[in-house]
Order: C-alpha cells, then sequence, then structure tokens
C-alpha cells in the first residue's frame, strides 16, 4: 500500500507533464456513473443539444419545445447528448511469458509502465479507472475509481504485479466479464503467447457484443521476433514448457515464420472481433507508444 | 579376401572412430536462454530437424567412410585364397620349389614368356631366412632336382633357377610330386618341422588333371601358384603330321596335317611342308576349339626315308614352338606278304593231299595279280618284286617272314613253339598277322599265340565246334558286321547283296571273354559265332578270321579280292601306326627288318630345310642287335627333330638312310587350357592343406580395389565438401 506522497516507481509524473494536455478517448457512446467529458450512450435532457424528434404520446413534456410547437403547430421533443466520464479497465497479463526481456527491461515491466501511466491520464481526465490482472484467472482486479486514494490503489496493484507460469487466459477474461457492470473501456496488455488464443478473442467478442470497447495492446519483444546468435542454445520455456535444444542458425527462418503467423493470427482474431488492435514494441519508449496511442485515439 | 597391409584396418577403424568422437567432445555446450516462444522454437524445430539429422548423419557417415575407404586402400585387399606359404614365421621350415618347364611353359602370355614369370615367382620363395631349408624341382617328362635333399644353399638354388629353361616335353606330375615327397619327408618321428610345397607352373589341364598329393607328408602345405590366367591364350599348333594311304603302285600318298585350334574363333591356315627340295602347302579353315585334319595327295616317286617339317604359316600365337612339326616320308616299297601253310600251291603239285586249288591258292589269286610266287627255300637278300612267299611249318625262315609285311596263316597245322615265338616276335616287331583259323588245331595254336605275344587280348575264344554242329552247320551267314568299318566300308549300297549271296561253312565255335574290347568284333556269324576280329595291341596288329576257304563261297564272288584288299588295308594302317616319339621320353624303336645288324649304321641328326646333316652323335642313343633285327634304344631324346640310322654304301663311298623316325614335343602340351582353382581345392587335395595362387594377370584384376577404395575416399571427401557447401550457402 502506497501513501498519497509516495508514487510507484512506474509512474513518473515528470515525463507525464508533457502528455498532461492528452486525454484518453473513445468514439464510442459510453455508459458512465457521472457527468464527464465522454458521450453518454443515453440522450437525456440536459447537455448538448443534438436533433429534434417529432413528440409521441407518453414522452415527458418538460423536453417539449414550446417555441416550437408555438410557431408551428406541431410538437417536437428537443434531444440533448448526455456527457458522461469513462470507465476504464486495465487489464493486464500476468502470465509468466511477460517476464521476458533483456536489461532495458521485461514486457511487463513495459506493461506496468504503460498501464501507470495511463492510469495516471485517465484519472486526470476525471475518468475511472480499474485494474485486473489476468493469469490462469482473474488474480486480481479493481473496480473502476477515480479518487486519487483509488488511482493510487491501481498503481500500487501495477507496481506489485506477479506473474504466474501459465498458458491459458480465457477464464480470467470470462470472469472479468462476468464482473463488469458497466459498459465501459476494456483496454488488454498481453503479448498473447498463449494456448486458449481462440477462446480469449471469445471472450472478448462477448465485451464488445455488451458494448464494451475491447483496446489491445500486443507486446512484442524484440528478442521474440529474432532469435540470438550462437553456434548452439538451450532455449528454456518461462511457462514450464520444457527446453529446446538447437541450433539457432538451423531454425532461424522457420522461427520467423512461426512467430510472424502468430502475430498475423493474434491481429486477425483481434480485428475479427471489432477489437482495436495494437502491436506495441518494447523497443520503443513507452511514452512514445502512449503518445502516439492517445494521438491516434484522439483522432 | 586377404590385406597386404592389415595394420591399416586398425588404423582405420580409429581413425574412423575420430570423428564421432570430435563431434561428440568439441559438441558446442548449449548457451541457456529463457524464451517466452519455446512452442514456436519447438515448431521449427520439429520442422526442421528431421532433414538437418539426415544431412548431419549423412556428413558424419561421410567422413567416417572417407577415413575408412582410405585406411582399406592402404591395406589392399586381395580377393582370393590365402596363400599358406608366407616368410612370417621364424619356425624351422622345409620348402619345396617345384618348377614347371614343360614345353607349354614356353607359352607368351600379355608379351611375357610364361616361364620368366614362372622364375621370378619361384624365386620370391628361394630367398633365405633363419630355419628356412629349401629344394627345387625342375619339373617336365624326368623330374630333376637341384639337391636330392633340401638344403640352404639358396645361391646354388637361385642359380640353377636362373638357368631353367622350357623344355620340349611334357610334365610327368606325379613323378615331380613323389621327388617333392621324398625331399620333405620326416627325418624321424619328432621331425616336426614345417614341410611346403610350393608349385609354379601353369597348371595345363592335360597335365595336372591326374595329380595325386596323397603321397607327400600329411603336414605338407601345398601352395599352387598359377603363371597364366583362368583363360587359356588363343593358340594354334600342328599336333600330328603324317603320310597315310600309300599306292606303291603309282607311288601316290597322302599327307595328312592334323591342326588344333585352341582358340575362340575360327582360323584359316596354311600349312608349308618341306621335304628335302620339295614343298607342299596344305591351306583350310579350323573350328574353334577342335582339331582339324588337313591332307593333300603328294607324289613319292623315290623309295626311301626323307626328313620333313610341317610348318604353320603367319601364324603368331601364344606357343610358336608347335607350329613347327617334323615327321619323316617313308615311301614304302611294294608290299610283301607271307603266307604260312602246310599246303602246297596248286601249280606245283603241292603236298597237299587234295586235288585243284585249295584256301592258300585262293588267298594267293586275290593277293596277286601280276606277281609271281616263290617258295621260302629262294628266299634271301634279294627278294625285291615277290609279293606273296609262301612257308611251311617247320621249314619256318625268320628273316623272310620279317621281310614280309603282313602274315597270312592259313591250315598251317601244329605250329612248334618256336614257330609260334617268331610269329609272337613279328606282331611285337609292327607287322600285321591274319590267322584264318579253320581247324580245331588252329584254336589252340591261337591261344599259345596270344600267350606267347602276351599283350594282346582277344574279346572272344575260339573253340571247335562238336561233331554233330559241325556237320549241321552248312551255311552260315554274315549277320552283323560293323558297315561303317574297313573292310566293309567300302562296299557302300551293294554289301546287302553281296553279304546276303555269302555263305561260311565249317570255321570254329566262339564264345565271349571279359577280355578285350567288343568293338573288335568286325563280323558275326548267325549262329553268333565271331566271324572277323582284329586287335592291337603292342605294335603288331592281329586279325582272326574265323573262315574255312575251302568251303566257303566267298572265294568264288567278284569281290573277294577288293574284300581282302581292304583287309589288308586296314591291318597295314593298323600295324603302321606311329605314336610318335616325343622329347624327354624314352625311344624305342624297331629298325626295318632288312637291317640285320647295327654294326656299321650311324646315328644322325638331321635337319629337313637345309638338307644338312649333322655329325653323328654319340648321345642319340645306342643300336642293340636282337634276334629278330636292330632295336634303337635312346634314354632321352632332348630336342624335337629328325633323327636317321645310315648305313655305308661302301660302293659309293657314302652313307645311305635306311631308318629315320621324328621325335616332336608332345601334343598334349598345345592345349594351354588351365585347370580351375576349384578342382584343386575341392578334389585333388589329396587331403593335404592346399591353396591355390591365381596368375598375377588376375590378381592385378582383383587387386584393383584399393584404387575403388581410394576413389571412394575422394567421393566421401567431395561429398562431404559439397554438402558443407551447401548448408553455407
Amino acid at each position: 500500500m502506497i501513501h498519497a506522497n509516495q508514487k510507484s516507481r512506474f509512474l513518473d509524473l515528470a515525463a507525464l507533464s508533457a502528455l498532461s494536455r492528452m486525454r484518453f478517448v473513445t468514439k464510442h457512446h459510453i455508459e458512465g456513473a457521472y457527468s464527464g467529458r465522454h458521450q453518454s450512450r443515453q440522450q437525456g435532457g440536459a447537455g448538448e443539444f443534438v436533433d429534434f424528434r417529432e413528440y409521441s404520446g407518453g414522452e415527458d413534456l418538460r423536453r417539449l419545445d414550446w417555441k416550437t410547437f408555438s410557431r408551428t403547430g406541431k410538437a417536437f421533443i428537443r434531444l440533448y447528448q448526455e456527457e458522461t466520464n469513462l470507465i476504464c479497465t486495465l487489464a493486464v497479463d500476468a502470465s509468466e511469458s511477460m517476464q521476458f526481456g533483456d536489461r532495458k527491461g521485461t514486457k511487463l515491466e513495459y506493461a506496468q509502465f504503460l498501464a501507470t501511466a495511463l492510469s495516471q491520464l485517465i484519472s486526470q481526465g476525471q475518468d475511472q479507472v480499474g485494474l485486473a490482472v489476468l493469469d490462469e484467472t482473474l488474480r486480481e482486479t479493481l473496480t473502476p475509481g477515480a479518487t486519487a486514494r483509488h488511482v493510487f490503489a491501481v498503481q500500487e496493484a501495477i507496481e506489485q504485479l506477479q506473474t504466474r507460469p501459465t498458458t491459458k487466459m480465457s477464464l480470467g477474461l470470462e470472469r472479468l466479464f462476468q464482473a463488469g457492470r458497466r459498459r465501459g473501456v476494456l483496454l488488454l496488455m498481453s503479448d498473447f503467447l498463449m494456448e486458449d488464443l481462440e477462446e480469449c478473442f471469445a471472450t472478448l467478442r462477448q465485451f464488445r457484443h455488451r458494448g464494451w470497447e475491447v483496446i489491445t495492446l500486443h507486446l512484442i519483444h524484440p528478442d521474440e521476433e529474432r532469435l540470438p546468435t550462437g553456434v548452439a542454445c538451450r532455449f528454456e520455456g518461462l511457462e514450464g514448457e520444457g527446453r529446446v535444444d538447437c541450433s539457432p542458425e538451423e531454425i532461424r527462418s522457420a522461427y520467423q515464420e512461426a512467430f510472424s503467423k502468430h502475430l498475423a493470427t493474434v491481429r486477425q482474431l483481434a480485428l475479427a472481433s471489432s477489437c482495436d488492435y495494437r502491436r506495441v514494441s518494447t523497443a520503443v519508449p513507452y511514452l512514445e507508444t502512449l503518445g502516439g496511442f492517445l494521438v491516434e485515439r484522439s483522432g | 579376401m586377404t590385406f597386404l597391409h592389415p595394420w591399416a584396418i586398425w588404423l582405420g577403424l580409429i581413425g574412423a572412430m575420430l570423428p564421432i568422437m570430435v563431434h561428440f567432445l568439441t559438441r558446442p555446450k548449449p548457451v541457456r536462454v529463457p524464451s517466452s516462444t519455446v512452442r514456436f522454437l519447438r515448431e521449427a524445430v520439429r520442422q526442421r530437424r528431421a532433414r538437418h539429422r539426415l544431412r548431419d548423419f549423412f556428413l558424419l557417415m561421410l567422413r567416417c567412410l572417407a577415413i575408412l575407404a582410405f585406411a582399406f586402400a592402404i591395406a589392399r585387399p586381395q580377393w582370393g585364397a590365402k596363400p599358406l606359404v608366407v616368410d612370417g614365421t621364424e619356425a624351422d621350415t622345409l620348402r619345396v620349389v617345384l618348377l614347371d618347364t614343360s614345353q607349354s611353359m614356353a607359352a607368351t602370355e600379355g608379351g611375357i614368356r610364361v616361364i620368366e614369370r614362372a622364375k621370378s615367382k619361384a624365386a620370391g620363395y628361394l630367398a633365405y631366412r633363419p630355419g628356412l631349408k629349401a629344394g627345387l624341382i625342375l619339373a617336365g617328362a624326368r623330374p630333376e632336382s637341384v639337391f636330392e635333399q633340401t638344403s640352404t644353399n639358396f645361391e646354388a638354388l637361385r642359380d640353377s633357377l636362373d638357368r631353367a629353361t622350357v623344355r620340349p616335353e611334357g610334365l610327368d606330375v606325379n613323378a615331380a610330386v613323389e621327388k617333392a615327397a621324398r625331399m620333405l619327408a620326416a627325418e624321424s618321428d619328432d621331425d616336426k618341422r614345417v614341410r611346403e610345397l610350393v608349385i609354379v607352373s601353369d597348371f595345363q589341364r592335360n597335365n595336372w588333371a591326374k595329380v595325386d598329393f596323397s603321397i607327400l607328408p600329411e603336414t605338407t602345405k601345398i601352395q599352387l601358384d598359377a603363371v597364366v590366367g583362368a583363360k587359356a591364350p588363343d593358340n594354334l599348333a600342328i599336333l600330328d603330321a603324317a603320310v597315310d594311304e600309300q599306292n606303291p603302285t603309282d607311288r601316290t600318298a597322302r599327307l595328312k596335317v592334323r591342326i588344333g585350334n585352341y582358340a575362340s574363333t575360327a582360323r584359316k591356315v596354311q600349312v608349308e611342308v618341306n621335304s628335302g627340295d620339295k614343298t607342299w602347302h596344305l591351306e583350310g579353315l579350323c573350328p574353334p576349339g577342335r582339331e582339324t585334319v588337313l591332307s593333300e595327295s603328294i607324289d613319292l616317286r623315290r623309295q626311301g626315308w626323307f626328313p620333313a617339317t610341317a610348318r604353320l604359316v603367319d601364324v603368331d600365337d601364344a606357343l610358336a614352338e608347335d607350329n613347327v612339326r617334323h615327321f619323316v616320308l617313308h615311301a614304302k616299297r611294294q608290299p610283301v606278304y607271307g603266307l604260312l601253310t602246310r599246303r602246297g600251291s596248286a601249280k606245283e603239285g603241292g603236298r597237299s593231299r587234295r586235288r585243284g586249288p585249295n584256301s592258300g591258292d585262293f588267298l594267293e589269286c586275290a593277293l596277286l595279280s601280276d606277281a609271281v610266287s616263290t617258295d621260302s627255300s629262294k628266299l634271301g637278300g634279294s627278294q625285291q618284286g615277290k609279293r606273296v612267299v609262301r612257308f611251311r611249318p617247320g621249314e619256318l625262315n625268320p628273316k623272310g617272314m620279317a621281310g614280309c609285311e603282313m602274315i597270312f596263316i592259313d591250315h598251317p597245322g601244329k605250329l612248334a613253339k618256336k614257330e609260334i615265338d617268331e610269329i609272337a616276335g613279328l606282331l611285337r616287331r609292327r607287322r600285321a598277322v591274319c590267322y584264318l583259323i579253320s581247324e580245331p588245331i588252329d584254336a589252340t595254336n591261337l591261344k599259345r599265340l596270344l600267350a606267347a605275344a602276351g599283350d594282346i587280348q582277344l574279346p572272344v575264344e575260339f573253340l571247335p565246334p562238336d561233331q554233330k554242329m559241325r556237320s549241321a552247320r552248312t551255311a552260315r551267314m554274315w549277320e552283323f558286321l560293323q558297315k561303317d568299318e574297313q573292310p566293309f566300308s567300302v562296299f557302300g549300297d551293294t554289301l546287302g547283296p553281296f553279304v546276303d549271296s555269302l555263305r561260311f561253312p565249317g570255321g570254329l565255335n566262339s564264345q565271349a571273354t571279359n577280355s578285350g574290347v567288343e568293338r573288335d568284333i568286325l563280323a558275326k556269324y548267325d549262329d553268333d559265332s565271331a566271324s572277323l576280329v582284329v586287335t592291337t595291341a603292342g605294335n603288331g596288329t592281329l586279325a582272326v578270321w574265323n573262315i574255312d576257304l575251302d568251303r566257303s563261297n566267298l572265294v568264288k564272288s567278284k569281290m573277294f579280292p577288293l574284300f581282302l584288299d581292304e583287309l589288308i588295308g586296314r591291318l597295314l594302317r593298323n600295324g603302321s601306326t606311329d605314336d610318335g616319339y616325343v622329347c624327354g621320353e624314352a625311344l624305342v624303336a624297331h629298325l626295318p627288318s632288312r637291317i640285320e645288324t647295327g654294326a656299321g649304321l650311324k646315328l644322325v641328326a638331321s635337319q629337313s630345310k637345309k638338307n644338312q646333316e649333322t655329325k653323328t652323335d654319340a648321345k642319340l642313343g645306342q643300336l642293340q642287335d636282337e634276334r629278330l633285327g636292330v632295336l634303337w634304344h635312346w634314354d632321352t631324346p632332348t630336342s624335337p627333330g629328325v633323327y636317321e640310322a645310315k648305313k655305308e654304301d661302301k660302293t659309293k663311298q657314302e652313307y645311305k638312310t635306311c631308318f629315320a623316325l621324328a621325335v616332336n614335343q608332345p601334343a598334349e602340351e598345345s592345349r594351354l587350357d588351365r585347370l580351375g582353382a576349384d578342382v584343386f581345392t575341392e578334389r585333388l587335395t589329396g587331403g593335404r592343406q592346399l591353396a591355390f595362387q591365381p596368375a598375377d594377370t588376375e590378381e592385378n584384376k582383383k587387386d584393383e580395389a584399393w584404387t575403388i577404395l581410394a576413389v571412394l575416399c575422394l567421393l566421401c571427401v567431395f561429398g562431404e565438401w559439397g554438402m558443407l557447401l551447401m548448408r553455407a550457402t
């Protein structure tokens, strides 16, 4: 538990100051708890006028545009777009494969930096941010909140993320789906190195079906794309997959072919599930990645 | 299979292990790399490993194979039986080297004379080493050893080997092996020395098929070193040359030359025959693997003995020595027939109580057409022109009988032992005797004659018939005839009518015996009695004609003179059969009966082509006077040629040839095909250890394995290099 005056080691406020004017926005109509700056799914009697609609019996007469009625003799209802706050759930893959990395950092650390920065940015926009830690199940979840304490709690949970050797994530996603009460944004950060890839995207399709906006950030370490040089290597799986002794030179092309196929599969599945897909290389500084991501979303 | 350098195999095996050991020892220690994408790695490995493992396996195999092939190439594998005789041991050893010096060793194979190759091989076994005692046998018709026992004087043995030459003679292989057995014999029961017999030869089938190694000590190791290949080289040879079918009346004869073509293709040959100033040419096509007789009619104007040489013209074959053959042209005089009978001639009233011509007269009439008969009492040194001479038992003139080419015996009555011995002696001296048996006493005479002659055996025994049968048997007929044989073959299709008209009353019965050759019976009567039996044994020919010419109607037939002429032709042909004299074997020849003593005769070797005579050579044998003539005895004729006995003609102050004979190399030596190795190793070992080493030419062929291995080694190296290059690119 960190105190208010203590910040997570993954939170670099000075670096984030460059992104302070940027907001995490969504083009989808969302369903929030409070009024905010994001378009709500509901069209209420307050907010920004958007249109007229012919009155039909039984509707609230308070919304009737009397001036128009007096001029035209026809009853019209004034429609307003309600604005609400955004509820964003940051889902982080905590499988052991996320621990892959080099001296500069692992994929998990990269995800931690990114998630912490996002939580900070989202909270600055008066939006609610939650956290879900996924391994073989939904290991930890923090319901979205907007208070400073809540944000600290989220960032603390992100800081203290621990990986587990697992190759499945669909169950955790399903649990998260069942726990989600309001439609919001699900931002999933994962390397998608799992056996139940199809099932995971099936669950994500359920999120989409309910009206969630699903953003998938596919974390890829550069060393995963290309094999190391050397005569003989013993590759040891991080998730209890055993080990493989081979000469990288002999299998380089075949490996690259298989990995590229995997990347293409993930992207295809994400797009087929109407998810927003973004490939994130850990070689790129997370702030750059974040800036690009926010700019892209802001349109 | 044996190896020249077997140690190289061990080095090769160790060398072949090296790549495997290097592979394991230098296998890189894998660097531990944590990976999140093991399943992709595993998939990639699964895809590539099978192919790469196969490639790596091939690389390793190629590497090992290259080393092994190199090692085996150095080891020099050689096919064939392992030699039994090797100089790798220090044990006390008795070794006898038997070098074949027979005529066939003069053959040329691959441009090298076989004897030179054999001497080179034999010399390898006569090198000094401690504990080795060796002997050398030069094997021909009469094997000769350098020392009677094995010796350590290797220098003398090698000198003798260097001087060894091919002799124009055959090979008495068992005599040579027997000599080797004597040299290898154990001195005592404690004599446990190693015994080795090395035979260096061409292993000609004719000579070696009858070898018997069982006379060697049981522990003898026999090594046969062949110096010719399994395929016999092509050879043409004159196997025989002779004058046949002489007709003294018109002085013509038929020159016959027998050619052996021991090649795989037919050859057209030309033979040039020289005798004095005369030359004849014979041509013909000789089928492969067969003997062909070329013949030509020649004129023999002068009587006497003439050396002659037959030579193959423009022939280039393996054995040049057998392209020439010496022989003697003997122009014979008019034949003189002797008739031994107790009956007198009808013309002179005779001593016979019978009136009219008797069987002797019939015979004489058939034999003579224009000659005049004479009595034996008038015979002497000048009986030329007389063709039939009558002899009476008890008044036998041995010299007169010896001057006859053929003797007829008809109704002689009981012959005395002396007369029987005389006739048997004539048989031994190449005379032909025709005995017409009709009386019971003839059966007794015949038995005594056969006993006196010794080596003549008839397939039947003649017996007097019973009195009843004799009277009943009045019309015997010829039933079985050997129609294709002389004297019947000349009649051809007319034989049937001729035979059907003939009747043969009288005569003797016969019964088969276990001895003799059945085929000698040329004719049988319908009562199964033998009618005409002709047998040849030793040098003479005996015909037994079971006929009573007094009673048979054969004498009245017009065919009788012709039949008799054919019978005489057969008997004289058999009687003059000359097997030829061969070098290296003892020569025994009877000089013509007209020569009464060897005194005053000299023996010379003649050279027919240049018509030059050498001086008298005391080594040409010796002449021995015997009771019935002169015998020429020569232990070892050494070189081919014509040898003559000459008698001084005091009136002309010169020597005149009175007898000649030809000595040649054995015809069997011309057939050069080798006895198969399996025959030696499977059938002729005699229970001894035996190894057959094929000839150099074959060994060279079989020794090509090292070149194949060397090429294989190179291929492996290049293959590995190629695979590495492919992997690198």
